[in-house]
């Protein structure tokens, strides 16, 4: 977590820092968290060399007394590892805050900002005594009023700051004054809000800037009842009580830790008493808990829950202490069993030490252990992996297995701020990975396996559904990239509107066990008489198959058809992409040109072409 | 020898207002102490009257200056200190 350090002073505040944790940690009241909040205040913690993807500046905008939520963002951000900054807006001052250049806002620079407003602070004073009297049309354009208004507010906001904006939805009332008829009125009282709500979500769907959060279905889920203390709201315009407080927290968190990356990917699972209830190798196939009876409903159900996550992008993987032909016989066969094989990225049951397992498992899939959650019904189990793993998130999972969903389902770790096709398809590239690693041990030779797979590639230009995907490999793929030039979304966007000086190329990977996605980019630079590679990149899953000379290959075929001659390929050397060395080398391309930070290679199309690999066949985008 | 009631009262009045034990006096006051703002005040009347089930007056709430005005509201109220 901390950058090493020669002062002896980095390491006292350091330790005094989690020993102010620890008290939360072990009792959260409001009470602990307010007490280490200020105390944490009073510590000079500039003399710490924090990691700069660490820190998060995080900013509330509020027409109530927010200063509560401000405590508990900072302790939880602590807890989570960071080092926020927070900033309160003025009481009530949040129009100002965002209409004027010069706020302590933007000099504050957040990277979130949060905007709470409460509905109260908009409307007039007498808005509710009126409700029953006014016409359909009148609470119609009400709401226009209300949207545009916070609308307004947020385009002022975005054209600013790059921050990510949290935009409070509106509390809908659980009383109306026309009691049971508020559903049988042109509009009640609920509707009227709900409607803004609706309007709201909808107007910042596609907006990758603005998210809506939904504080109305926080508030139901909390009891609306319980979700406001009145003594504290008059006394101090304070409108989240005390137990409200750490589930609003909990809720924002969830986005401070997707924009933090501090994301979970994959759900690692013991089977008995986990997926089943009882244990396989007493009980037996027919004996164990699956479907039936309430506690093998409980069971089926939390597979269910397991199975949407999967569907959504989280990996699922066992470890377990098992017999393996038992434990598999009941994956693949048991009626009752909801997941199956092939919704497990990667399989361990054995014998052997869970935290073992737990390494091999991250190797193989090739995710960090910080990127691991652990499910196990045995407190020893849990223990284990707490002290040799600390980076692997431990559920405390119930003693009760009715309440396995509800553990799970409170966990804010799985965010993530956009979601790709191929992310929803995740779990099903790792299982074909699997039976990929599997074939490949039964043949005898490279090419014997790769023509096996039945490779078929698509090479199309970049377009706008594939844009998001070609940027985010430009941004993420550091080993097989030749260059390692970054662009945003929006350079790729400009580059891809001016064919005449720049072809993208993006690549699409299908064989025999499914799909793989968008899995290569090449960026091409156009000039008279040579096209020069930019940048040219493939994602390290499908490293190992020579699909890049088939890629190759179609830049070849495009770059003669066009007439050019030559074909510059440029290589920067980075510590990590070591497996792209020698690309333009093997593919018969000559030295150029040589320093410390560059190499270009020249490929004459006169005299040379590069072959399509006959296990690959190409189809046409 | 300090009773329940007490101790809580000291654990509260420490951790909001980030106090030693032996600093706390009667004759200690909001001018005396740095972190005794508006929003401690709120926060010290608050944990109070949970942790001891009462309603404190709001007139009381304006008028208590010392730990001393503050003591004398609780065992107006019945707690036992």
């Amino acid at each position: 977590m901390f950058m090493s350090s020669q002062n002896k002073g980095e390491t006292s505040d350091e330790s005094l820092l989690n020993r102010i944790l620890d008290i939360v940690r072990k009792e959260p009241t409001y009470l602990n968290y307010w007490n280490a909040y200020r105390r944490i205040k009073k510590l000079d913690l500039s003399r710490l060399q924090v990691d700069e993807k660490k820190k998060v500046r995080i900013a509330l905008l509020s027409s109530f007394t927010i200063d509560p939520l401000a405590i508990y963002l900072d302790i939880e951000s602590r807890i989570a590892g960071l080092y926020p900054e927070i900033y309160v807006g003025p009481f009530n001052q949040y129009p100002q805050e965002i209409l004027n250049d010069e706020s302590k806002l933007y000099r504050f620079n957040p990277d979130l900002i949060i905007i709470a407003v409460h509905a109260d602070a908009i409307l007039e004073e007498n808005f509710l005594p009126r409700f029953p009297t006014l016409s359909e049309d009148d609470k119609k354009n009400l709401q226009v009023e209300i949207v545009e208004y916070l609308s307004g507010l947020l385009s002022k906001l975005t054209s600013k700051t790059k921050a990510l904006i949290l935009l409070n939805n509106f509390v809908a009332p659980w009383f109306s004054p026309l009691g049971i008829l508020d559903n049988k009125v042109n509009m009640g009282l609920r509707e009227f809000f709900q409607k803004i709500n609706q309007k709201l979500a909808d107007l910042y769907r596609e907006n990758k800037q603005v998210y809506v959060f939904d504080i109305d279905g926080l508030a139901s889920m909390h009891g609306k009842i319980r979700s406001i203390d009145y003594e504290m709201y008059y006394r101090g315009a304070f409108f989240f009580s005390k137990s409200f407080l750490p589930v609003v927290a909990r809720e924002y968190m969830g986005y401070v830790k997707a924009l933090k990356n501090l994301t979970r990917k994959c759900i690692v699972l013991d089977l008995d008493n986990v997926l089943w209830g009882g244990i396989l190798g007493e009980e037996g196939f027919h004996g164990i808990k699956l479907g039936g009876d309430p506690v093998g409903r409980a069971y089926v159900d939390f597979q269910r829950l397991l199975l949407s996550y999967y569907n959504r992008g989280i990996l699922l993987a066992i470890n377990s202490k098992n017999n393996l032909d038992e434990a598999m016989k009941v994956i693949q066969e048991h009626p009752n069993m909801v997941l199956r094989e092939k919704n497990f990225a990667a399989i361990r049951i054995n014998w052997r030490d869970k935290a073992e397992n737990m390494l091999e498992l991250s190797d193989e899939l090739g995710i960090g252990l910080d990127s691991m959650v652990f499910v196990d019904d045995s407190p020893q189990e849990r223990e284990r992996i707490r002290q040799a793993l600390p980076e692997v998130l431990v559920v405390d999972l119930p003693q009760s297995p009715f309440r396995y969903c509800q553990a799970l389902q409170s966990l804010n770790d799985f965010n993530t701020l956009v979601l790709s096709e191929e992310d929803i398809r995740r779990g099903e590239m790792y299982y074909a990975r699997r039976k990929r690693k599997q074939l490949m041990k039964t043949k005898k030779t490279l090419e014997e396996f790769l023509k096996s797979l039945n490779m078929t590639v698509e090479i199309k230009y970049a377009n706008r559904y594939t844009i998001p995907r070609i940027t985010s490999l430009i941004n993420r793929t550091n080993q097989f990239n030749l260059t390692t030039r970054r662009y945003t979304q929006a350079e790729v966007e400009e580059m891809s509107n001016h064919p005449d000086k720049f072809q993208i190329y993006s690549l699409r990977v299908t064989d025999r066990f499914g799909d793989e996605g968008i899995v290569g980019v090449a960026i091409i630079r156009k000039e008279r008489e040579k096209w020069i590679i930019d940048s040219f990149l493939m994602s390290c899953r499908v490293i190992g198959r020579k699909i890049e000379t088939a890629f190759l290959a179609k830049i070849v075929e495009d770059a003669k058809k066009n007439g050019v001659l030559y074909l510059i390929g440029e290589h920067i050397p980075t510590k990590k992409n070591k497996p792209a060395s020698s690309f333009y080398k093997d593919h018969g391309f000559e030295k150029i040109y040589e320093d410390k930070k560059i190499s270009r290679w020249r490929l004459n199309l006169k005299e040379s072409t590069i072959k399509m690999p006959e296990w690959v066949k190409m189809k046409d985008g | 020898m300090v009773n329940s009631a007490e101790k809580k009262l000291i654990e509260v009045l420490t951790k909001v207002l980030l106090l030693e034990e032996s600093e706390i006096s009667d004759e200690l006051s909001r001018d005396d102490v740095e972190e005794w703002d508006s929003l401690a005040h709120l926060m010290l009347i608050n944990e109070l009257e949970e942790t001891f089930q009462i309603t404190i007056n709001d007139d009381d709430i304006l008028a208590i200056h010392t730990i001393g005005d503050l003591k004398k509201v609780l065992k107006k109220l019945g707690v036992n200190i």
